[in-house]
């Protein structure tokens, strides 16, 4: 290298290292330095619904669940399973956003990294809680360990949600060690409570080269381990509807049928994710309309890949219309639910297959309001996939009770998912208060060509 | 005044059994089984005051798992008191190798409700012994897992606990890598 070169190179990176990194710092941390007046009527109206969600469970539990919830005989999973699957779906976020654009070099997913796995944290923890909602007898949860059958997907769905969630949680935590260390260097004014935490979190982070290179090994591993680990738990969780005797899931097409829904959602819950989260703490500079664009065609590819199942799902079955195929999908296509099954259709499926394809549409506000489309849509599509057809049974019986054969979830299963929500958003919310929600030497990484020099940057 | 009153209720009470005892008279019933044109034949006899007692509706039910099982409908006694069913001869055994037979009449306005229960060894014997070797399967018990399967079960959960247990072990030693 001539000294030219060498005085050009070393310009670019002190003129980097000694400005932009700190505004990058600055910018990065602002979330967590101050929480404004909006900032706190947010977290204590998610609270409420929260405690709202608390009490009602507490009625369900106590009083008679004949009186309680609406399930019956025939509809014996109702929201609460097909709440559990949209968060489960929605967990994936963290493989497809995080893990697979990590390992296939896409430089922009930097920003996005630690949005997605909080998120995934946040949404297969309330996918846990919804299910614990669903049991008929809560009290008698231990006896899955006790009697289980390994054979048993359900079974199978506890054990990879737990090691789903524990790898997810290390996966986030692991790469906020150097973050951690920049809170406790940077912020001031906050409580020494806070300030310990930081301190022991970062576990004595000096940013030595052996430890950047253990760090990116563990993360690595992890990154890896993630995306069999993601599949997996979504493909569980369709085999468990696959594996039951009922026409409407009698279908091999199950497992990568969830999978490519739950990347469709991944895709839209990131787009609303960002969207609110650059306004809210102006990260403008580090969400950028660049992003947005890539999210919108990566919106697009994901639709066109879920039509293509959701094809492969509804028009075999409607070609032969055979006997209890023929009751759950006409009452899909033309019968009660027809309102609801189109309405998903074009608002989580065509609209984001299409619209996207237009320039214009991929900037920050229409995509987002695309992406808030898509996400209703894929939680109607669980309820779609859950409920009509269980109002079709191998077995039916005559003279059933009017309740049997119509569901309708009651205010107790509706308060209980509202809060699933807001506990979703107050554990994001409440993450982005007290640690970086961008991953500032990740970003820092990203800006850096030579990704050696960040390591003295704390 | 107390007195009276308890007098009363004895008079009354005194009355309703009285009256209860004069509608439903007592009656017995006794089950055998014989052997008749090769079929057997259970046959339910009802007495009442030792003498056979004619058209009175009877039930015939096994014991199972969950409830009884009627056997055939009502038969109705004949002028000997006796009412005939044609018994099954393969109805599954218990463990013991018998059948508990109960038979019942319901509601009639003689003799209200009474029943009498017996046990036969007429039925098929379970052979227990498939119990014991069954086969692992996919669709077998909590002790019948293939054996494959509780293999790749085991390999797959401990291949991935025991690198996130290697991850975190690494978090744990970023401490010593300090410079200082």
């Amino acid at each position: 290298m001539t000294d030219k070169e060498f005085a050009a190179e070393k310009t670019t990176y002190e003129t980097f290292t000694q400005e932009e990194y700190m505004v990058m710092k600055r910018d990065l941390l602002q979330p967590i330095q101050h929480i404004g007046t909006w900032g706190k009527v947010w977290i204590g109206f998610l609270i409420t619904v929260c405690l709202a969600g608390v009490y009602a469970y507490y009625i369900q539990e106590t009083k008679s669940k004949y009186v309680t919830v609406s399930l019956r005989d025939y509809t014996m999973w109702g929201v609460y399973i097909s709440n559990f699957v949209f968060f489960v779906a929605l967990s994936l976020i963290g493989v497809l956003m995080s893990a697979v654009l990590k390992l296939t070099n896409f430089e922009w997913y930097r920003p996005l990294a630690r949005i997605a796995e909080v998120i995934a944290v946040a949404a297969i923890m309330l996918a846990g809680v919804s299910i614990v909602a669903a049991m008929g007898r809560p009290d008698r949860l231990h006896y899955l360990v006790m009697y289980g059958r390994i054979q048993s997907p359900i079974v199978w769905d506890i054990i990879v949600i737990l090691t789903y969630v524990t790898t997810s949680l290390v996966l986030l935590f692991i790469p906020m060690i150097p973050s951690m260390s920049t809170c406790k260097n940077h912020l001031t004014n906050k409580p020494k409570w806070q300030m310990k935490m930081y301190d022991l979190l970062s576990f004595g982070w000096e940013g030595t080269p052996a430890q950047w290179k253990s760090l990116k090994k563990n993360v690595k591993i992890l990154t890896i381990m993630v995306i069999p680990l993601g599949v997996s738990i979504h493909t569980v969780t369709a085999w468990l509807f696959a594996t039951t005797l009922r026409a409407e899931w009698d279908s091999t097409n199950f497992g990568a049928y969830f999978v490519s829904g739950a990347f469709l959602l991944g895709v839209a819950g990131m787009v609303v994710a960002i969207f609110t989260i650059r306004k809210s703490y102006n990260l403008e500079k580090y969400l950028t309309e660049m992003h947005f664009d890539k999210l919108g065609q990566a919106l697009v590819l994901m639709s066109f890949i879920y039509i293509y199942f959701n094809i492969n799902e509804y028009l075999v079955p409607a070609y032969k219309m055979s006997g209890l195929h023929a009751n759950h999908l006409l009452s899909l296509f033309v019968g009660e639910d027809a309102l609801m099954y189109w309405s998903v259709v074009l608002f989580g499926m065509l609209i984001p297959a299409i619209l996207p394809l237009f320039k214009g549409m991929r900037k920050p506000l229409p995509l987002t309001l695309i992406a808030v489309g898509v996400v209703i849509a894929a939680w109607f599509k669980r309820y779609l996939i859950v409920i009509p057809g269980l109002a079709h049974p191998y077995l039916p019986i005559q003279d059933v009770p009017v309740s049997w054969t119509h569901y309708s979830p009651s205010l107790v299963e509706m308060t209980i998912v509202a809060a699933t929500f807001a506990a979703m958003l107050l554990i994001v919310t409440l993450f982005s208060r007290f640690f970086p929600i961008i991953s500032v030497w990740e970003v820092a990484e990203g800006k850096l060509e030579g990704k050696d020099e960040i390591i003295n940057y704390k | 005044m107390k007195s009276i009153k308890y007098i009363i209720i004895l008079l009354v009470t005194g009355f309703f059994n009285l009256s209860a005892f004069a509608q439903e008279k007592e009656a017995n019933m006794s089950i055998s089984f014989v052997k008749e044109e090769g079929k057997n034949i259970c046959k339910v006899l009802v007495t009442s005051e030792d003498k056979p007692v004619a058209e009175i509706a009877v039930k015939l039910s096994v014991k199972r798992l969950f409830g009884q099982l009627p056997i055939g409908g009502d038969v109705s006694t004949d002028e000997t008191g006796v009412a005939s069913f044609e018994f099954p001869d393969n109805l599954p055994l218990n463990p013991e190798g018998k059948l508990e037979v109960t038979a019942a009449v319901e509601d009639d306005e003689n003799y209200g409700s009474f029943d009498v229960t017996t046990e036969t060894q007429i039925g098929t014997k379970v052979d227990l012994s498939n119990l014991e070797k069954r086969e692992r399967s996919l669709s077998g018990g909590r002790d019948r897992a293939p054996i494959y399967f509780i293999i790749a079960s085991v390999v797959i959960i401990s291949g991935i606990w025991g690198t996130l247990i290697y991850v975190v072990l690494q978090v744990f030693k970023l401490k010593k890598l300090k410079t200082t």
